[in-house]
């Protein structure tokens, strides 16, 4: 018969096993959950793109200038990317704004984003609204956009005449149909990466998309 | 008991403790979530259900209703339906969430440089 020592010897020895073996199991067997899309993303006319069109790897980012996530990547971490891949011609950020709000002020603001992104110089826009996303509910931003319908026709005609309404709406059926979970969303080839990511986080994602 | 005997437990601890401070955070966390549910008639709640010879406007989100008032009736407004309509919007709209009088604070907590840079984007984001 057994003695208690030997008893509680074999049930701390199983115990070690188990943890063990469930240690093993997750570190070497279990790969990351990373959500797949069954077809990739292609470009689209009014999509705001950082970078050249000739690069090796595209990223589609679902995005919004309300989001203090998305505004942080891009005041944090995009300026490196852009130093070690945009500018080198590797990557390009296909930035998709996504937001959910019947906000007219808001809609309104994307719209003119868009448009002034494909007919015009979208640079300071982007600062602006990465400065101040609330920008767009104040008069002076009423009268700016007044003022670019005004002055170009075809800003105008993209902001009015439902382009850019359909391009948004068809930003956030895609997401939906993606089922994606909120902003920021990555899409890389056909893998989704959620959230904010840190510099070398991202630079990881780059890398492994850069060289397979 | 001798010591030894712990061994295999306190190496499957250490092993588990470089497992877990080694693994990365969910950054998933850091995600803005929101539920994409819009509501594209938020703006003009034209559905007015009938009860009872009035009618009411039923915010789905929350169940809420909003009943009309025949006896306020004028002739713009023949079922009295104009306060029941204003409350809904006020209420379940974001248009209506900022008012006025936030906008006009908000013009005012404008920083240096984001008038720099409305300045900047008001003067070269057309081409011509």
């Amino acid at each position: 018969m057994l003695n208690k020592k030997k008893i509680v010897y074999i049930f701390i020895l199983t115990i070690s096993i188990i943890i063990f073996a469930i240690i093993v199991v997750k570190t070497f067997f279990v790969k990351d959950k990373i959500r797949q899309i069954e077809t990739e993303l292609s470009q689209r006319d009014l999509d705001i793109v950082f970078g050249n069109d000739s690069t090796l790897v595209s990223v589609f980012l679902y995005a919004n200038y309300g989001c203090p996530y998305c505004c942080k990547f891009f005041n944090e971490v995009y300026p490196a990317i852009e130093d070690e891949y945009i500018n080198s011609g590797k990557v390009k950020i296909i930035m998709r704004l996504t937001f959910n709000s019947a906000n007219q002020d808001l809609t309104t603001a994307m719209k003119v984003a868009v448009c002034v992104n494909k007919f015009g110089n979208y640079e300071y826009l982007h600062q602006l609204f990465l400065s101040q996303s609330n920008i767009v509910y104040t008069t002076d931003f009423h009268d700016m956009v007044d003022e670019f319908i005004d002055k170009d026709i075809q800003v105008a005609e993209c902001i009015l005449g439902g382009a850019a309404d359909e391009y948004i709406k068809d930003n956030i059926e895609e997401f939906e149909a993606l089922n994606l979970k909120g902003v920021p969303t990555f899409v890389i080839e056909s893998k989704i990466y959620y959230g904010f990511k840190e510099y070398d986080s991202f630079k990881k994602i780059l890398d492994y998309h850069l060289t397979h | 008991m001798k010591k030894i005997e712990f061994l295999p437990l306190l190496l499957s601890a250490l092993i588990m403790a470089v497992a877990v401070s080694c693994s990365d955070p969910k950054e998933e966390e850091f995600c803005q979530e929101f539920e994409l549910v819009t509501n594209p008639s938020c703006e003009a709640p034209t559905v007015c259900c009938p009860e009872e010879g009035n009618c009411y406007y039923l915010a789905t989100s929350t169940g809420k209703k909003y009943p009309c008032d025949a006896s306020q009736a004028t002739e713009n407004d023949k079922n009295g339906c104009d306060k029941a309509e204003n409350d809904y919007i006020n209420e379940n709209c974001d248009t209506t969430k900022m008012s006025v009088a936030d906008r006009k604070s908000i013009k005012l907590e404008l920083t240096a440089f984001t008038r720099k840079m409305m300045v900047k984007a008001r003067n070269y984001s057309l081409c011509n």
